[in-house]
């Protein structure tokens, strides 16, 4: 728990410049069909309710670095759960194999990469890492910030 | 060898006031137990129930999250353990989760019930607002009653215990307390009975409580006992000796002892009396109950001394003659029985004495005592008693009595001519011509000599004279000494009465005296009343 800590105030400290504030972006590529999504049809595709878009299509989860802040701001602000809670969310859910988790990328940029490939992935992003080649779905207010 | 009883129940019961108390005491705690345990029972049952719908609640609580999960992602798997492990709960009979828009996985069949005893709203776990699925779970009651039939039935072992334990102290108790004490007291007076006139051997005990205390009390109270009892039986042993002693008087005695009740029947005789009157009664064994009046020749006169003594209270002495063919004399001691008790009210008791050969004896001197022996006349002696008894006649009665004193004329020639014994046949004729004359209750006496004296009651204001001139007319025949000679005596006549001389016979005969020698020295033949003015003449 200590060490838990810890290593939270020393991830604090590291990305102390860049510690994420401000809004995250759900983005799909440009190519998608989906234009839209609402916050309950995210949480249900990310917690491994559904496992297809709105319109019926597969889709590819993916999820930011595990340890990355993205991450975190995206679960807390969705769903008020700090990432060792979803993983051990997903842990339970485990050995039944019904639901799977999104996949999981290293790097942040890789996200970026993936979703321009495929028009069928699904990712998030924070709002300033501007792209063309995607467009957003859905913006997850910061929740965090100070109004 | 003592023979032992067998042994009963009910009787050891009635004998022992401990096992009553320690019963009683039993049997009212079961009855209380019986009643508390029902109601305890009844508790245990819906607390056991209570806290087994707790248990399933906090089950249910606990696998919520997960059915939740379940209901949200319809993951049947999960949901499938989660109900089976709910049933695997002994307090849980059967589960099931109904996934909205899903299957419902049970475990168990739940078909047959339609309400199940915890229903819980599954609701997303990311959006409390958002209901995916009910979580109903059916508790095992069969199995939550054995459990509070367990209960309840420790708990009444445990109670029975307790009233076990608290039945046999309080018995203990009350035998230690009140039951040894009370058997020491008992035992105590069992021997004290038993050890009658000995010294008296109190009850000790050293217990300050109500049984000390009656123990104390029957202390004093058989010491009370045992002084009556003491002094009771000296007072008998006085009674007997002296009813011994009076024994030994009534039976032993020479004297004949009677007791008559208030109807003059014999109540009580002592030999003695038998003895005297056994010639009367041959054979006839009990002399008790008869009528002592007929024992007598003359019954009359002992019920009339019988009556003077009850009515005077007095005691009367009396010669009385048997009845019989034999002179038996028996003198008699006749006293009243002074007694407060009832039953002896009116008891005369007599005492006789045979007398028969005194009797005869003094009857004789006492007629020449009393008589005179030439005339058969009373002499003064017995005129003097005779008048004595008349004067009392005459004062009850308050009539008059006069007394006449006689005195012969014109005897001593016929003394001196004729001889003594014509002077006797005179005299004897005088008296007979006295009696004829008179009435039988008059008293006729020869005063001495030729002097005669007679005394009579009367009545009337004639009667004095008519008495003179009769006394009078007696000398008028002459007397016939033998078929040739015949003499003619006279007679000086003094009277005196209790009219003028009062009831007193030595006035009376003063009076008459001083009369007849008035006529003496008179004309002789005539009569003269004492206080009288004239000298009367035939």
């Amino acid at each position: 728990m200590r060490a838990r800590l810890i290593g939270v105030m020393l991830l604090l400290m590291v990305y102390s410049a860049s510690t994420f504030a401000g809004d995250i972006l759900v983005v799909v590529s440009k190519a998608s069909p989906v234009d839209s999504i609402s916050r309950r049809e995210l949480v249900d595709l990310y917690m491994g309710r559904s496992h297809s878009l709105p319109d019926g299509s597969p889709v590819l989860k993916i999820d930011a670095p595990v340890d990355s802040p993205t991450r975190e701001a995206f679960y807390r602000s969705l769903i008020n759960m700090q990432v060792a809670e979803v993983n051990a969310y997903w842990a339970r859910l485990m050995l039944t194999g019904r639901a799977t988790p999104p996949m999981s990328v290293t790097r942040t940029e890789d996200i970026a990469a993936l979703l321009e490939r495929n028009p069928n992935a699904l990712g998030y992003l924070p709002e300033d890492s501007g792209n063309e080649n995607l467009k957003t779905i859905f913006v997850i207010k910061d929740t965090s910030r100070a109004p | 060898m003592k023979t032992s009883k067998p042994f009963s129940l009910s009787r050891t019961l009635r004998e022992r006031l401990d096992l009553k108390i320690a019963l009683a005491i039993l049997c009212l705690a079961m009855l209380f137990l019986l009643v508390l345990g029902f109601f305890n029972y009844l508790k245990a049952q819906q607390e056991e129930r209570a806290h087994a719908l707790a248990v399933v609640r906090e089950m249910v609580a606990v696998v919520e999250g997960n059915a939740a999960i379940a209901a949200y992602l319809k993951d049947i798997q999960l949901a499938d353990e989660i109900v089976s492990g709910l049933q695997d709960s002994r307090y849980v009979a059967r589960a099931a989760i109904d996934i909205d828009g899903g299957p419902t996985i049970a475990a168990g069949d739940i078909t047959q019930s339609v309400e199940a005893d915890v229903v819980h709203r599954l609701n997303a776990p990311f959006d409390a607002a958002d209901q995916v699925g009910t979580l109903r779970v059916y508790a095992d009651f069969a199995f939550i009653g054995q459990l509070a039939t367990g209960r309840g039935r420790s708990v009444l072992v445990g109670q029975l215990a307790l009233l076990l334990l608290v039945s046999g102290a309080l018995f203990w108790v009350v035998r230690r307390v009140v039951i040894r004490p009370l058997g020491r007291v008992v035992g105590q007076l069992k021997t004290i009975e038993q050890s009658g006139v000995a010294h008296l051997r109190g009850i000790s005990l050293k217990s300050q409580d109500e049984i000390g205390y009656l123990a104390r009390n029957i202390n004093s109270l058989l010491e009370k006992v045992h002084q009556a009892y003491l002094s009771e039986a000296e007072h008998n042993r006085q009674i007997a000796q002296l009813e011994r002693k009076f024994r030994l008087i009534f039976e032993g005695s020479h004297a004949g002892i009677v007791l008559v009740d208030e109807s003059d029947r014999l109540a009580l005789v002592n030999p003695a009396f038998e003895a005297m009157v056994a010639e009367l009664l041959p054979g006839a064994g009990c002399l008790e109950g008869r009528p002592l009046s007929q024992l007598f020749r003359e019954p009359e006169r002992v019920d009339d001394i019988l009556a003077v003594v009850r009515d005077s209270h007095t005691s009367i002495f009396c010669d009385l003659m048997l009845a019989g063919e034999q002179e038996i004399w028996l003198r008699g001691v006749f006293s009243i029985i002074e007694s407060q008790g009832g039953d002896e009210r009116g008891y005369v008791e007599v005492v006789f004495s045979d007398i028969s050969d005194r009797a005869l004896t003094e009857k004789r001197f006492e007629y020449g005592a009393t008589h005179d022996q030439l005339t058969g006349l009373l002499n003064r002696r017995g005129g003097m008693e005779r008048f004595a008894r008349q004067i009392e006649q005459a004062q009850a009665k308050g009539s008059e009595l006069i007394l006449c004193l006689i005195d012969l004329n014109d005897f001593k020639p016929v003394n001196d001519v004729h001889g003594h014994e014509a002077g006797d046949l005179v005299l004897q004729e005088v008296a007979q011509r006295l009696q004829h004359a008179l009435r039988a209750d008059d008293v006729i006496v020869r005063w001495g000599g030729d002097e005669f004296v007679v005394s009579m009651l009367v009545s009337g204001d004639f009667a004095v004279e008519a008495v003179g001139r009769n006394l009078l007319s007696l000398f008028r025949a002459p007397i016939e000494i033998d078929p040739q000679t015949r003499v003619r005596v006279g007679g000086s006549v003094g009277i005196a009465s209790s009219a003028h001389s009062g009831y007193n016979i030595q006035q009376l005969i003063e009076s008459a005296d001083e009369a007849m020698y008035v006529v003496k020295k008179g004309d002789k033949n005539s009569y003269r009343v004492s206080g009288a003015e004239e000298q009367f003449e035939p």
